[in-house]
Formats: structure tokens, sequence, C-alpha cells
């Protein structure tokens, strides 16, 4: 399979892992042509590895400083848009308690959740994506679910049980 | 059941799940889970977090791929601004056409049509927010019963008072008994970027419209749009003297007639008859 071929055939979970961050859909949109484009201008310099992997980190750094830039301007609302072009007539209770959910996780957090839970990446894959050692993938996605766990826990309280890491 | 199986620690039950474990942890964690409930709850949960993700993003990896996102498309062209209207709805709606048939995503782009100028065809791949809000506000205000609107129609004179100095600019009602619908009241609602109004009608089967207005933002014109979520549809449009939107259940001729007529009331100058 060629270069453009492969890289067309991750577009949906790109896609798919861009709306999930960004939430926005032509903010996601954005942040997977511009990492396509990148991705075409260094095909050159291409050589066999994991696509994928290259693929989410550039998506994932290029959000990264999406974020760092909304940060430096002037406060503004982040507006929720709700996509209704492919949605049922209206996001489902359920689905909103899952996007708020998302929110409340920071953006670390967010990361590596969706990359291992949503996008079934493995532990070494998503280090290599987020250029942390191993070690600090677990913890990190230890945390992650469990702050999607209280944050998502409304309607069912958290066990109380305090439990101890090593 | 030797003592080493008990010592499971957290991150070797996100292991377990995520199939990272070698054989020999992962037949320890689940002798572990057989006798701690809790833990297997717990990685349950985790699983169900999981599913939740996929149940809420899994439609968007299914979607068709835009074409600006595909490589054999103008992909490799910089990304081009998302193109905005160039005609207005203050054209002669009256030569209204339909031009852009099925757009992406369900939207349709209607084009008015001037006399001098050939129609624009505007792809649109998503309706704008105003839309977005009225639709949302209409699935929930349509249908409720007891409480449709804040303000109801008897009291039509002090409503469009209220409404039109909230938004600091005139609201108007129109008129559309000709399409067997009269006003129900109307509400105040948070905007985009401050209040909004909404107006609702009904007809004697009961079938609601709802007239969403937010004022003026400037930023300019834009043409007719239709935009449809289910079984509910939109009109929409903006120029200097409205930004609205007109839901309705989705037929899109009656729709659009009834919008042309919000149009033109919006459109008279102040003062004129209706």
């Amino acid at each position: 399979m060629g270069f453009r071929q492969a890289l067309e055939a991750e577009i949906p979970a790109l896609r798919r892992y861009a709306r999930a961050l960004a939430r926005d859909r032509d903010v996601a949109d954005d942040l997977v042509q511009d990492t396509l484009l990148r991705a075409l201008g260094a095909e050159s310099r291409w050589r066999d590895g994991n696509l994928r992997t290259w693929l989410f980190t550039i998506l994932t750094n290029l959000n990264r400083n999406r974020l760092r830039g909304l940060a430096r301007r002037p406060p503004r609302a982040e507006v929720e848009t709700i996509d209704l072009a492919h949605a049922a007539p209206a996001p489902s209770a359920e689905m909103y308690d899952i996007l708020r959910a998302l929110d409340q996780l920071t953006t670390e957090q967010r990361e590596i959740l969706l990359l291992v839970a949503l996008e079934g990446l493995s532990y070494a894959e998503g280090a290599e994506v987020l250029g942390i050692p191993l070690g600090t993938v677990m913890s990190r996605l230890s945390r992650a679910r469990a702050a999607f766990r209280t944050a998502l826990g409304g309607e069912r309280p958290a066990s109380t049980r305090l439990r101890i890491v090593k | 059941m030797s003592e080493r199986s008990h010592r499971i620690d957290e991150h070797e039950l996100h292991a377990f799940l995520d199939d990272e474990l070698p054989p020999e942890r992962r037949a320890a964690v689940e002798t572990h889970l057989a006798e701690s409930p809790e833990d297997a709850a717990l990685i349950a949960e985790w699983r169900r977090q999981g599913e939740l993700l996929h149940a809420a993003f899994d439609r968007v990896a299914a979607e068709p791929v835009p074409h600006r996102l595909s490589p054999a498309r103008e992909f490799a062209a910089r990304r081009s601004i998302r193109p905005a209207a160039r005609t207005g709805p203050r054209f002669a709606l009256a030569s209204l056409a339909f031009v852009a048939g099925l757009g992406v995503g369900g939207i349709v782009t209607v084009e008015l049509v001037s006399d001098s100028r050939p129609p624009v065809t505007v792809a649109t791949s998503r309706p704008d927010e105003l839309a977005e809000r009225a639709l949302v506000a209409h699935q929930v205000f349509a249908a409720e019963v007891r409480h449709p609107v804040e303000v109801s129609a008897a009291e039509e004179a002090h409503l469009v008072q209220w409404l039109s100095k909230r938004l600091a600019y005139p609201i108007r009602v129109p008129d559309l008994a000709s399409e067997g619908y009269r006003l129900l009241g109307g509400r105040l609602l948070a905007g985009e970027a401050g209040p909004a109004a909404l107006l609702m009608f009904e007809n004697s089967a009961g079938e609601r419209l709802t007239l969403y207005c937010a004022r003026p933002d400037g930023r300019g014109e834009t043409a007719f749009r239709y935009v449809q979520a289910g079984t509910t549809a939109a009109f929409y449009w903006r120029d200097k003297d409205a930004a609205c939107a007109l839901s309705g259940p989705a037929e899109r001729d009656k729709l659009l007639r009834i919008a042309k007529r919000v149009y033109e009331t919006f459109d008279a100058p102040a003062g004129a008859p209706i």
C-alpha cells in the first residue's frame, strides 16, 4: 500500500480522535487536515514505521498548540457545537453526560484515555504518541479513568473504598 | 491461590483490561478478580467507559470523509476559507431557486437569485450556530405541553415590546394566518452572543413552528439556508435587519413558503403594513 493510501486509511480514526479531543466539527477537521498536510509534506522523509502513531502524534501536538493559542487569547466562552448534520435530532441526555464528563478531564487525561480506550492504541504506542515513558502512560491512564468515572458518576455513587496505589 | 496472586496493583487491572499483560500475570489477575467482586466491578466500569466513548464517537469515523480531507481531491491545497454566500436574501425572493440540491451532510443551500446576477452555489459543510441553536430551541420548546411560551399571544403587544427591548432591535410578529398558523406567544432565550427571542406558532392540527431571532451581528449576509436534523428542519438567514431561523417539521417547500413570509415581515420598512 502506498503512502497516500495508507494515509487515507487512517483518516476516519483521525477524525474520530480529533472530534473527541476538540469537539467542534470544523475545528476537528481542521486539525485532521493540518495533520495530513504535514504528513504529506514529510512524505519524502517517511521510512517504514508506525504511520498511525506518527499521525496521532502530529494531531495531538497540533491540538495542544491550538489550546495554547486559545489560552493566550482574551477569554471567550468555548461553545459546544452540536453536530446536527449527522446526529440524531438532538443529542441524547446520555451523550451530553459523556461529553460533559470528558470536558472535566485535563487535556493530558483526555489524550491518553481517547488513545487507549477509543482508538485502541497499545500502551507502547500511547507512550510514543505522547512522548512519555510507559510508566507515565499507566499512571496517567489510571487517573484519567478515575476522573472519567467520577465525572460520569452523577447517578451512581463511586465506591467509597480507597485503593492504595503503589 | 498463592499470596502472590492477591498482590495485584491497580496498574495491572488496567493492563488486564487493555490486554497488556503477559500470560502469567493475566492468569493471576483472573484469579484475583474471581475473588474480588469490587475489582471486577471496577474493570467492568472502565470497560463501560470505552463503550460509551465508542457510542459517542464511532459515528464520526463512519461519516463520509469531507472532500477537503480527501487526498484524491483538493486536499493538497492549503486549507480553504469556508465559503461565504455572496448573494444575500435581499434579492428578489420571488425568484427563489434551489440551486445546490443536496449539500454535504444533508444541508441544502437555497440561493436567492437576483435578476442581474447568476445564481451562486454555496456549499456549506455544516449549519452555523444560529441554526443549531434555533433547532435545539425548537426541539425543546415546541414539545413543551404546559409551558411552551413565557408570554402568551394574549399579551402580544407586551411580548413584542419586551423582546425588542431585550434584543435591542425591533422584533416583528409575522402574520402567518394565511398558512393556518397563529401566534402562541414567545420567550427570551440565551443566544450566541446575547439575548435571543423565540416566537411560537401553532396551527389547528397542533403543529408548531418557531421563529428564532437574534440580533443582527454584522457578520454579513448569508443566503437563505435549509438545514435538517431528523424530522425537524429550519430555514435561516442573516442580513442587516435580522438573524433569524424558522424551524418546524421537515417539509421543505412549506417551510420555505413560510420563511419567505417571515423574511418579508422583517424586511419591510418600519411602520409599513405587513
